[in-house]
């Protein structure tokens, strides 16, 4: 049956619960892995589930499954299951309207587009570079992309029909001369690989140049630097630092966090306003209606170095009597909705990258990102760094990790640059919980920190 | 032609903590099927995730002619086996395990709110080969976490912990070194930068390099960090490390890999300081003239890769109070998430967690410092012991080392 159908046969009002929703998601990936120029895997993985959930007297439960043709009998099973948790009555759903949103972008350009064959002959013209550089040992290609439509129907009457697709690729390589190693990669990201491969060769070949000083660079002597952060560090750290502390969930339950975190209060530099948003088409933050049929919205959390704003699931923003901002999403059908992020970014400024650098007398240049983490201290594990001096950019040193701690860094952000970028991934994502990796991008402008630990 | 068919059946209920409360429960039944099907020296692979017929998942796989790959090892025969590990619990058994952790740690810690999960697991798995394979599986396990951030903290979360238990029995004694530490958690202490005893209680981020270097692609390559040194005493005598397979009392229950592959329960990787096994699934021990050593793992939408089970070093002769009793000052790491190793085997990270304990008895929290070593030292002259007992209820030894501290 077609799945707007199967949702259509649902009757809500049979249920005996404040609130009751089903949301359905077939998938279509492709995984394709060379590693030392062996075709190691190419999968095509399809899958169809849904994911119900019900509320009653404060307390959610919820089914995941791939078996839809008894999902009537399902959502009565978690009317019972529901009453083994203590009833606590402290979450009531609120009155939405009725509406539906059809949001289908990319069947004429989806990343299904592309045949199994076309997508391995994207990786394998990357491949020639990789293995004609004589210092690079052991290169991995990996291919991974995501066709999904997600169908949504609640007991209040939202329903939403969507798509969202990514592609995209990373080039990986080890340079080793002598015993001195370096380890790079170039990532890729578009919604299909037609017409891909040339600019990609390309991009690969500046990089392995690019990368070729780092071999024998210097590790740098660990200590606080004044740094610049590329667009890609720029877009993790505003991840990490500050997204993850706008999810509301953090503050439930916290009577002292809900007097300190009030919105206007002062988090940040003057020059410093960060924003969540879905609506940017072709990101992997591309978010048009949350997991729950909440329209996603542009959210300001800091807005000129002052609190701005939180991201909320409707649960959160009920609990802490706010306006839900379309940020309940889940990883796929197999989990529940929370709160996460979208596209999350810092806005822009007026001065370039290289007046950025010219204004530091000694410091460094951080670029590209490995990975990153956000606690009271956040870590982000750089690609490359440069060191700078006088206001010029010097050889590279080898970088571990940045870290900083999150309030004292957003103060010291002295200059927000006018380059501007989001950097998005079909391999990586974000993690909370259990849920990874959730598609999401981040980015900003290059921007100048009075302060970091560098190790 | 040979067919391979992989079922797998799981239910999974987890009973979420949200905030001090347990108001939400779930339950994921899911199917994944796949096939592969060797034929003229190459694999033709299909899978899908929901109920399937055999026969369309092979011709699916024989369709898929660009997702072949290469064949050319021999597939194994006359393996049958049929097992069931772990303890089936009722819903409400989760219910109340839910219960009671909460409880146990909202009595003794008081000043944290918690959100986490519990996870029970019942999987049945059943992998028939044609070449003569035919293996029935059905374990239970539960395993969790509990996040916890103190009340009145800006942070998203203050510290946390996990188990994984095999039996469905949790002795919640185990936590107390945990909770004895964390009652000190409001008094941050001065730590001064310089060098200083560090216990990792099971986190064990800075074994990246020699974890990338079990990797036979890497290591073969020369790309790995530890390249062309099997064999080779490169630690400590007193470092032993294993990679785990079957461990039924913290619900580890690998028998057999994705291959067909016996296994025994524990392979040597480093034994007395000596690196001593890499990775080999058939296709990578086919290639570079080795034995496939059991770690050919495959996700039922994957091919099979050479993964790691569970790495974990052997025990050691002292408990973990007696080693941390052992120094006048140590620093206990909890978390120290988010840390990297360059290539030149130099490990740092921040100390997102930790506490310091002077003659034993703790005395506060750590300020925040970033702790800084090489990974040759750490388990080298550097090294100072491995824990006799576990710090939490699962298969993980705490791992003591001299390091540096930064302020």
């Amino acid at each position: 049956m077609e799945n707007s159908k199967l949702l259509k046969e649902i009757d809500f009002n049979s249920l005996n619960v404040d609130y009751a929703d089903i949301r359905v998601e077939k998938t279509d990936e492709t995984k394709i892995v060379y590693q030392s120029g062996d075709l190691r895997e190419a999968t095509t993985s399809p899958s169809l589930g849904a994911f119900l959930r019900v509320l009653k007297d404060g307390n959610w439960a919820f089914k995941s499954t791939t078996e839809l043709n008894s999902l009537q009998s399902e959502f009565e099973a978690l009317e019972g299951r529901v009453s083994l948790l203590p009833a606590k009555n402290k979450l009531s759903w609120p009155k939405r309207d009725s509406q539906h949103y059809e949001v289908m972008r990319y069947q004429d350009k989806s990343c299904n587009k592309a045949s199994l064959k076309e997508k391995k002959d994207f990786c394998e013209a990357l491949l020639p570079t990789l293995e004609s550089e004589k210092l690079i040992q052991g290169p991995m290609v990996i291919y991974k992309d995501q066709y999904k439509e997600k169908w949504f129907m609640s007991s209040d009457g939202v329903s939403y029909h969507y798509d969202y697709n990514h592609a995209g690729a990373y080039a990986i390589f080890t340079l080793k001369d002598g015993d001195q190693i370096y380890e790079d990669s170039v990532k890729y990201f578009f919604q299909n690989v037609h017409g891909q491969s040339k600019s990609a060769i390309s991009e690969l070949e500046k990089a392995i140049e690019k990368a070729k000083p780092f071999i024998h660079a210097p590790t740098v002597e660990p200590g606080k630097y004044k740094v610049v952060l590329d667009s890609e560090i720029t877009g993790i750290f505003t991840h990490e630092s500050f997204g993850h502390k706008s999810e509301a969930d953090f503050m439930l339950g916290d009577e002292a966090m809900k007097e300190e975190w009030q919105i206007g209060k002062s988090v940040g530099s003057e020059n410093l306003s960060i924003v969540d948003d879905g609506n940017w088409p072709e990101t992997s933050g591309d978010l048009p209606v949350d997991d729950e049929g909440n329209l996603k919205t542009k959210t300001y959390l800091i807005k000129n170095g002052k609190l701005a704003g939180r991201l909320h699931s409707t649960q959160t923003a009920v609990l802490l009597d706010e306006v839900p901002t379309g940020n309940a999403r889940a990883m796929n059908f197999q989990y529940e909705p929370i709160v996460r992020m979208t596209n999350t970014y810092i806005e822009k400024g007026e001065k370039s990258l290289e007046e950025l650098i010219s204004q530091i007398d000694d410091g460094l240049y951080i670029v590209g990102a490995k990975h990153g983490m956000g606690m009271s201290t956040f870590t982000i594990a750089p690609s490359k760094a440069y060191k700078i001096l006088n206001g010029k950019l010097c050889g590279p040193v080898k970088v571990s990790v940045i870290s900083g701690n999150v309030f004292e860094t957003l103060n010291l952000i002295e200059e927000v640059g006018s380059d501007f970028h989001i950097a998005s991934s079909s391999l990586g994502g974000c993690g909370k919980m259990e849920q990874f990796p959730l598609p999401v991008a981040d980015g900003g402008p290059s921007i100048i920190v009075k302060e970091m630990t560098v190790s | 032609m040979i067919e391979e068919y992989k079922k797998e059946k799981s239910t999974n209920l987890t009973i979420n903590v949200q905030a001090d409360e347990i108001n939400e429960i779930r339950e994921v039944t899911l199917e994944k099927n796949s096939t592969r099907i060797f034929k003229d020296g190459k694999i033709f692979s299909a899978n899908y995730l929901g109920k399937v017929e055999n026969d369309d998942l092979k011709k699916n796989a024989l369709e898929n002619t660009y997702g072949s790959l290469e064949f050319d090892y021999s597939l194994n025969d006359s393996v049958v086996n049929q097992s069931s590990f772990g303890k089936k619990l009722r819903d409400l058994d989760v219910v109340d395990l839910t219960k009671d952790l909460l409880s146990h740690f909202q009595k003794n810690l008081p000043d944290f709110i918690y959100s986490g999960k519990v996870d029970y697991n019942e999987v049945d798995t059943n992998l028939v080969v044609s070449s003569g394979i035919d293996i029935k599986q059905t374990e239970s396990s539960v395993e969790g976490f509990l996040i916890m951030k103190r009340k009145g903290s800006p942070n998203i979360m203050d510290s946390a912990l996990g188990f994984s238990i095999g039996d469905g029995n949790i002795d919640l004694s185990n936590f107390d070194n945990f909770i004895d530490l964390h009652k000190k958690f409001d008094n941050v202490v001065d730590v001064k930068s310089g060098r200083s005893p560090v216990i990792f209680v099971s986190e064990k981020d800075f074994l990246q390099k020699f974890s990338q270097s079990l990797s036979p692609e890497s290591y073969h390559q020369g790309s790995a960090y530890y390249s062309d040194k099997l064999g080779e005493k490169l630690f400590n005598e007193k470092v032993n490390l294993v990679d785990v397979r079957v461990d039924e009392s913290d619900g580890l229950f690998n028998i057999y890999d994705s291959e067909g592959e016996k296994l025994s329960p524990e392979l040597p990787l480093i034994e007395n300081g000596v690196f001593k096994n890499i990775f080999y699934d058939k296709n990578m021990a086919k290639k570079y003239k080795a034995t496939s050593t059991g770690n050919g793992k495959r996700e039922f939408n994957s091919s099979v890769f050479p993964r790691a089970y569970h790495l974990d070093f052997v025990a050691g002769d002292k408990t973990y109070k007696e080693l941390v009793a052992s120094f006048e000052k140590v620093i206990v790491i909890i978390m120290a998430g988010g840390g990297d190793t360059t290539t030149n085997g130099d490990y740092s990270s921040p100390v997102q967690v930790g506490f310091v304990v002077e003659n034993g008895n703790v005395v506060g929290r750590t300020p925040e410092i970033t702790i800084s070593g090489n990974i040759d030292q750490m388990m080298g002259e550097d090294f100072i012991a491995i824990s006799s007992d576990k710090f939490y209820p699962t298969r993980s030894h705490s791992f003591m080392c001299h390091m540096n501290i930064i302020k």
